[in-house]
Parts: structure tokens; C-alpha cells; sequence
């Protein structure tokens, strides 16, 4: 992040926004989570956060598990730019690094949920412009489809085929080489 | 089917990629009563999240996606290209023209961009022609390995394109392997070349020289991750760089030249200055075999250094900062085996001066040290430190011992894991485990790897027996036993596949960590 992250920073981490999920529930966050989400952040800037942000897109359910993972990915960013302010002292150091262990365990635990759930997480990542959220996502879905037949793909994520089998057959003759 | 199908979609499309709970859409037009495991959720996402997930596919995976439905078939044409011809499905098409036909096939379905461009190997005549193809305009990510096979000999290396370099505007991650800077490269040219972007680069088996290569990197305002492995050309590698963060680096092999006659000895690397790097994190200087050529390692101004290692008899000399300084010696020693007793002559790191400490440093990995001494002045340096890898496969003879009146701060307050590589549960391997045991009081994890032979059940309850300590530092330690099954000598970094890969941003705080799993 370009930000000079200075005092003007953490008065900002302070002030606590509210989030409206699409069931009209309410969850209190802290600036510095909330704007992990770049959709947010703008919102912010704008100066139109007051009584709350509605997120029409995104259910209760979800959005507590994106806060989730964004409080935890917010007190990490806070550590890295607390010490990049004051690089030479190594008690900022000795935070951070602690967290981004933590954190990777925290990834992987993360993304232990129903396909259902995953999807709703990537849709909301997406919606709410969360890279690194949605980054961690989306390679969970590349990895699951990593060297399968599309035959095992569709009967695991139930795709029905609704190519002809002309443009079957076309793609067949185009992709050859990657089925040998 | 088809038109529900279509149906669906454009609903959820005029959600604005937003979505609604999946309770909601278990309706009947979907398959009537089916459960949510049942249904085609997937295809349901917004286009952009397909081409997200599609663009993270080796392409093999990528371009078979195609023949899943439609939906996909498009998601496929319009997402980033990633290129892999590295990718095993591709690489049999070793000719130019079985090469050419299929990635001109790829390229007429496929409009790009392309992100990544990755060429297996190496014919300049080949690819200059390619990488005009305007698919690839803006690339990203470029990487180019000559066929592994032709790496060893440098009188068979192909140059480098030279139109790859007109990605440099745009690239973010360069790695080249065995391939040669085009001869009319001077260094010259080099300072005039600018990677304004470029994060990560790497060059494996490269034969640049040293003023190419300092102006290469001159030209890289915004560099992060620096990897030169088994390169030549130069002698000396000056590291000035607000932005780096990763640097890693090993020497080339030391081959015998009477086997190859006709073969101009390149220049070998000697040194390798840290002047100053303000965000550098990981230090890395590794080794593949054991008679590698040594250099010497200086680190001047590393203020975040945080990963160091590993520290082997292929540093001659390593230097931090004004006033610590290790030197490798060399010391008889008595390599006993069942069979036999036998004196050799070895090369062990040792300390000759200690003042400067480095408080930063909170992974370190050694190789080449041989008793509790000389870990215990290495302890000393780091007085931080929270993780220590330690290769003993080089043997190690546990003479010396830790002198409990001047405590090492790093094991009173901060030393949680201890890495041991090579255990065989020998006499002095144990006494160096123990050593950590005794005095290590917040030690919370002690891994052993060891050569599966060894590795039995039997085995591991009798290691366990033997590294029960009566006046233990700590109580809770775990023991983690991995068995190595390749038989070899282990350094640090010898199953790193690409080591750019482990030390780059924060992929892997511990670029040792994998080293310990398998």
C-alpha cells in the first residue's frame, strides 16, 4: 500500500463504520477492516458511510465470515505499516512476523467450507473488491479442477454439457494436444 | 436446458455480481426439489469470477475447460492467457513447427491479452518471431528455461531473444534459465534498459557479466525478489536497493574443465555485498551439491533482515556488519562408521569474531558447523532468533560444549523451533538435540529429518527415550520425525524446485518450511 501510514492512520483505525448485510443485519467494524474492501474504502472517501453502508449483495451469513477474515487480514496490514514507520525497531518486526504464520493457518482454515459457502465468499469478495480475499478463492476453485478430465468436472461441480456435439467435436480437434 | 440455463444467468448478471443466499435458489426451475449439492453453482458465477479462476490454471487444465459447457467455453477466451509451454502436455512438441502450429492454434481462438508467457526452451530464431504476435502486448509475466538437457554445456546455450526485451515496460516477473545475453549486450546497453515494473527476477544458469548485470538491476526501480542461481560471468554482486526484499543467491558448480577441453572457463562468482538493502527480509545464499564453488558474503546495511541461511562452507568468509565475522576452516576429523575409522579433512564455518548482533534475524539455517560450540556462537549473533534449521548430514561431532554462565539471549527468551537435517540418532546428534532441550526455554517444537531407512516406529520411540532430559528448559516440547526418502546428502534448499517461488513477497515467511515437509 502506498499510504503513508502515519498518525493520520490510526486516529482513522479508531472510527467504526456499520455494515447492513442483505437481511438487514448490522455489524460494527473498525475503519482500518472495512477498508480492506476497496468498494468500502471509496464509499469512505465519498463521505457516504453515515447511518451505515447497506451491502444489498451479501447475506448476514457471509458477511460475517468476510468481517472474519477481514479483521484478521486488517491487524496484519496494521503491523506491517507500523513498522515500515519505524523499520528499525525490532518489536514492530517481531509482531508482524508472528501474524503472517499465523495468518497462512488462518487462510487454510478459512477456506474449510461448503462449496455453496465458497462460491457466496468469492461472489462477495468480488462485489466487495477484497484481492486478496478473492485471490485466495478463486485458486481454491483453479486447484480443485487442477488436472481432471472435464468429465470428472462437470459430475463435481454438476455442469451440464450443453455444447452440440459439432462444437464438441470442433473444440475436441482444437484442444487435442491437451488431452494426450 | 440450454435456455434455463441462459436464464439463470442473465439474472444473476443483473445482480451486478452481487449474489443472494444459495437458500434462495433451490427453486424449481433448477431441477425441482434437488438439494444444493446437486446444482450447477458454478456456472452461476459473473464471467469476471470464471476468468478469475481460469487464468490461475497451468494451461493444459485452462484450454480443457473449454469443453465443459458454453458458459465455459467462453470463459476460457476471454480471460488472461496463461502460455505455459513448460506445461508437461506441451513440452513434447519439441520441434519449432509442431510448437509453432499449436500456439498459432492457441493464439487464433485465443484474442489475449496473455499474462504470463512461459517458453520451455530455447531458439531465438523461434521465439523472436513469436513475440511480436500482438496477443502478447503488455505481458505480465515472462519466463524462458532452455530444454533442460543443454544446460550443461555453455557452448550449446542459445542466446536470449532479443524481443523479449520489449516487454520490459510492462513485465512484472522476469526468470530466464540457461540462456545466454545476446553477445552484442554490453553493459552499455544494459544500463539503458529499464524494467520500471519488474518485481521479481530471476536468473538460472545465466552467463552475464558484471557490469550487464548491475546495470540490469540499476534498471529495476521497483525489484522485490532477486534470485541468481548457479550463475557466471562475474565476479562480484553489489546489492544497493531501496526496494528489495528477497534476495537469494548460490554459486555455480565447480565442474572439471578437462572434460570439456575445448571449454573457456567462465568467470566464477567471489563476492557478494548487502551495501545497502533497507527492506531486505531474506538473505538466502543456497547450495544444490557439496563442492560447490565458496564466495565470500558481506552484509553491510540490512536493517529488516529477518531470514538468513543457510550458512555453509560455501561462504569462505561471511561478514555482518562492521564486527562479526565468520570464516571456514579447515579441521581433521575422525569419521567414524561401522566399518571403519577414517581421518578427513573438512571445512567447517567458524567464528573469528563476534561484536555486531543482528536482532532482526528470526530464521536462520547452518550447515557445516560440527559441534555445540560453534552453534553456540552462531546463537549468539542472533539474539532474536526463533527458528534454527541445522544440517548435520555433513557429520557433526558435538565437541564443546554451551557455557551456562554467559546465557545466549536467543535461547532464554525466543528460540521456539529447532530443525535437525541428517539425524541418524547418533551419539552427537543427540547430544546436539539435547543441548537445544537443556537450554532452550521456550522451545515448543523440534523437528528431525532423517533418511526413511531409519524411520520405523521402533526407531522414533527409542529416539524419543533417548531425548528424555531430566533438567529439561521446557516441558512441552513436541517431537516431529520426517522421513527423507531420496537417499541424498541434504542442504538447505536442495528440494526448493523454484526458489524464486519460495522467497517471493509473502509466499512462505520460512522459505526452510517446505524443506521439513514431505
Amino acid at each position: 500500500m502506498a499510504s503513508a501510514g502515519s498518525g493520520d492512520e490510526k486516529a482513522a483505525a479508531a472510527a467504526m463504520i456499520t455494515l447492513i448485510s442483505s437481511d438487514n443485519e448490522k455489524f460494527e467494524v473498525t475503519e482500518a477492516t472495512a477498508t480492506l474492501s476497496q468498494t468500502i474504502r471509496h464509499m469512505i472517501e465519498d463521505g457516504c458511510t453515515d447511518g451505515g453502508v447497506p451491502l444489498p449483495n451479501v447475506t448476514s451469513k457471509i458477511l460475517a465470515r468476510v468481517i472474519e477474515y477481514c479483521k484478521k487480514h486488517a491487524t496484519a496490514a496494521a503491523g506491517e505499516e507500523g513498522s515500515s514507520s519505524s523499520f528499525s525497531d525490532a518489536a514492530f518486526l517481531e509482531v508482524d512476523r508472528a501474524f503472517l504464520e499465523e495468518l497462512e493457518e488462518f487462510d487454510d482454515a478459512f477456506l474449510e467450507v461448503d462449496r455453496a459457502t465458497l462460491f457466496d465468499l468469492i461472489l462477495a469478495a468480488n462485489y466487495l473488491d477484497i484481492k486478496g480475499l478473492l485471490n485466495l478463492t478463486c485458486q481454491k476453485v483453479a486447484d480443485s479442477v487442477k488436472g481432471k478430465t472435464p468429465e470428472q468436472i462437470r459430475e463435481m461441480y454438476n455442469i451440464v454439457n450443453d455444447l452440440t456435439p459439432e462444437e464438441e467435436a470442433e473444440i475436441r480437434r482444437e484442444t487435442q494436444w491437451a488431452f494426450e | 436446458m440450454d435456455e434455463e440455463a441462459t436464464r439463470s444467468r442473465s439474472r444473476r448478471e443483473g445482480d451486478d455480481g452481487g449474489h443472494s443466499p444459495p437458500e434462495a435458489e433451490a427453486s424449481p426451475e433448477s431441477g425441482g426439489g434437488s438439494s444444493e449439492d446437486d446444482l450447477d453453482l458454478i456456472s452461476r458465477l459473473p464471467d469476471c469470477i470464471l476468468g478469475e479462476i481460469v487464468t490461475r490454471l497451468p494451461t493444459a487444465d485452462a484450454v480443457r475447460i473449454q469443453l465443459l459447457s458454453t458458459r465455459w467455453r467462453h470463459a476460457w477466451s476471454s480471460s488472461p492467457l496463461n502460455l505455459d509451454i513448460g506445461d508437461d502436455k506441451l513440452r513434447r512438441f519439441h520441434s519449432y513447427r509442431s510448437h509453432r502450429r499449436l500456439v498459432s492454434a492457441l493464439l487464433a481462438v485465443h484474442p489475449g491479452p496473455t499474462r504470463r508467457l512461459k517458453l520451455a526452451h530455447s531458439d531465438d530464431r523461434v521465439y523472436n518471431r513469436w513475440l511480436w504476435d500482438p496477443a502478447f502486448n503488455g505481458l505480465r509475466e515472462l519466463e524462458i528455461d532452455a530444454d533442460r538437457s543443454w544446460w550443461y554445456t555453455s557452448s550449446s546455450t542459445k542466446p536470449l531473444p532479443d524481443r523479449a526485451l520489449r516487454f520490459a515496460p510492462t513485465l512484472r516477473v522476469l526468470k530466464i534459465g540457461r540462456v545466454a545475453f545476446p553477445s552484442a549486450f554490453s553493459s552499455a546497453a544494459a544500463s539503458a534498459l529499464r524494467f520500471p515494473r519488474l518485481e521479481l527476477l530471476s536468473f538460472l544458469r545465466i552467463d552475464v557479466s558484471e557490469g550487464t548485470l548491475h546495470g540490469v538491476l540499476a534498471g529495476c526501480p521497483v525489484l522485490k525478489t532477486l534470485v541468481l542461481n548457479h550463475c557466471t560471468g562475474f565476479a562480484k554482486v553489489h546489492i544497493t536497493s531501496p526496494t528489495i526484499t528477497s534476495f537469494a543467491i548460490s554459486a555455480s558448480q565447480s565442474h572439471d574443465y578437462t572434460a570439456y577441453p575445448d571449454e573457456v572457463v567462465p568467470v566464477r562468482l567471489r563476492q557478494v555485498v548487502v551495501e545497502d538493502a533497507p527492506l531486505l527480509e531474506k538473505l538466502v545464499p543456497f547450495r544444490e551439491e557439496l563442492n560447490g564453488r565458496s564466495f565470500e558474503l558481506r552484509v553491510v546495511n540490512a536493517p529488516r533482515l529477518r531470514v538468513l541461511g543457510s550458512l555453509s562452507m560455501m561462504i569462505s568468509k561471511l561478514e555482518l556488519g562492521a564486527a562479526t565475522v565468520f570464516n571456514v576452516t579447515s579441521r581433521r576429523v575422525n569419521h567414524v562408521t561401522r566399518e571403519s575409522a577414517v581421518q578427513e579433512k573438512r571445512s567447517l564455518m567458524h567464528a573469528v569474531m563476534l561484536a555486531t548482533t543482528l536482532p532482526t534475524v528470526k530464521v536462520l539455517a547452518v550447515e557445516d558447523v560440527d559441534c555445540v560450540h560453534d552453534v553456540a556462537n552462531f546463537l549468539r549473533c542472533f539474539p532474536r532468533l526463533e527458528k534454527i534449521y541445522v544440517s548435520v548430514s555433513n557429520g557433526f561431532r558435538s565437541v564443546g560444549s554451551y557455557e551456562k554462565l554467559n546465557p545466549i539471549q536467543c535461547l532464554e527468551h525466543h528460540l521456539k523451533m529447532v530443525a535437525i537435517s541428517g539425524y541418524e540418532g547418533k551419539r552427537s546428534h543427540v547430544k546436539l538435540a539435547k543441548f537445544f532441550l537443556r537450554s532452550a526455554r521456550v522451545l515448543q517444537l523440534m523437528k528431525f529429518r532423517s533418511c526413511s531407512i531409519f524411520v520405523t516406529k521402533g526407531w522414533i520411540v527409542d529416539q524419543q527415550r533417548q531425548l528424555q532430559v531430566r533438567n529439561m528448559a521446557c516441558h512441552n516440547v513436541k517431537f516431529h520425525f520426517v522421513p527423507d526418502s531420496s537417499y541424498q546428502d541434504v542442504y538447505c534448499g536442495n528440494y526448493i524446485e523454484d526458489m524464486s517461488l519460495a522467497i517471493h513477497d509473502s509466499s512462505g515467511d520460512d522459505p526452510y518450511h517446505q524443506w521439513f515437509e514431505s
